[in-house]
């Protein structure tokens, strides 16, 4: 295999990998979402068994705080989840259009021989390759992060509402 | 009713960075400029005639600018702007030691 070749499949299969794990990541943001409506539905079971007259008892002041802690830990793992999908500006390699119009300029500058046209179009493919690549590799990192992020403070809610459930039977 | 027509409306190619809301166009123009430090640091990689040209997306509002759509940026007033402000940030970068 001749070089231009070689450069052009190896861009080729990296720009490709970080497509599929992009849909990868998007995919298995239903796992946050899951934790998200489980933990939705504990704290609603916490709050109707939770009595706010006497708030100022410290079991009940301990309640009242986790609860609140849980809920802000949950809406901050929700924003990132949100965040996720957001705001993001993809490349893609360049069009037919583009390549017609590319091979063309090539042929008007001297290169008449269709074998050199080809490696300086495989060229320009492996190059656009290697942007995207480089872009969708941020990207995806960055999707990855916030919806790691995302799930841990999820995770951590749940694990408050945890201690805030040992906590109900001691409540006044 | 407006909020309502934008909820529910299909497009059937993508939209043009010109009909994009301020904040959209601002987002697509800075990363097309930084896009096009990376083109040309490919062309002198590679040592290509031409400069690889490449497409850039917006996912969420569904705008693309294709590498022929570039020259119609020009007159964009945006544009302007933010080759200015890409300019100052480079000469920033330049003067740190």
């Amino acid at each position: 295999m001749d070089p231009v070749r070689l450069r052009f499949e190896v861009m080729r299969d990296l720009y490709q990998s970080q497509r599929d794990r992009r849909e990868q990541i998007r995919s298995s943001v239903a796992t946050p979402v899951s934790a998200l409506a489980f933990t939705v539905f504990n704290l609603s079971t916490l709050a109707t068994h939770y009595h706010l007259e006497h708030w100022n008892y410290p079991v009940n002041l301990a309640i009242g705080v986790l609860f609140f802690i849980s809920v802000v830990l949950l809406l901050s793992g929700a924003a990132f989840i949100i965040n996720l999908e957001r705001g993001f500006i993809y490349v893609d390699p360049p069009d037919l259009k583009e390549l017609v119009e590319a091979e063309n300029k090539l042929r008007e500058q001297g290169d008449t021989s269709d074998e050199v046209i080809a490696a300086r179009m495989h060229d320009i493919m492996s190059g656009s390759y290697d942007i995207v690549y480089r872009w969708y590799f941020a990207a995806n990192e960055q999707a990855a992060r916030d919806r790691t992020r995302g799930l841990h403070l999820i995770l951590m809610s749940l694990g408050l509402i945890v201690v805030t459930f040992a906590l109900l039977p001691f409540q006044r | 009713m407006k909020l309502f027509k934008g909820l529910f409306s299909h497009v059937r190619l993508h939209r043009k960075p010109q009909d994009m809301p301020p904040w959209v166009r601002k987002r697509l123009y800075d990363n097309l400029l930084h896009l096009m430090e990376d083109e040309q640091e490919i062309q002198r990689l590679l040592q290509l005639p031409i400069k690889p040209r490449l497409c850039i997306v917006d996912e969420e509002r569904v705008a693309m600018i294709r590498p022929y759509n570039r020259n119609q940026l020009n007159l964009d007033e945006q544009m302007r702007k933010a080759r200015e402000e890409k300019q100052g940030e480079d000469r920033e970068d330049d003067q740190q030691p």
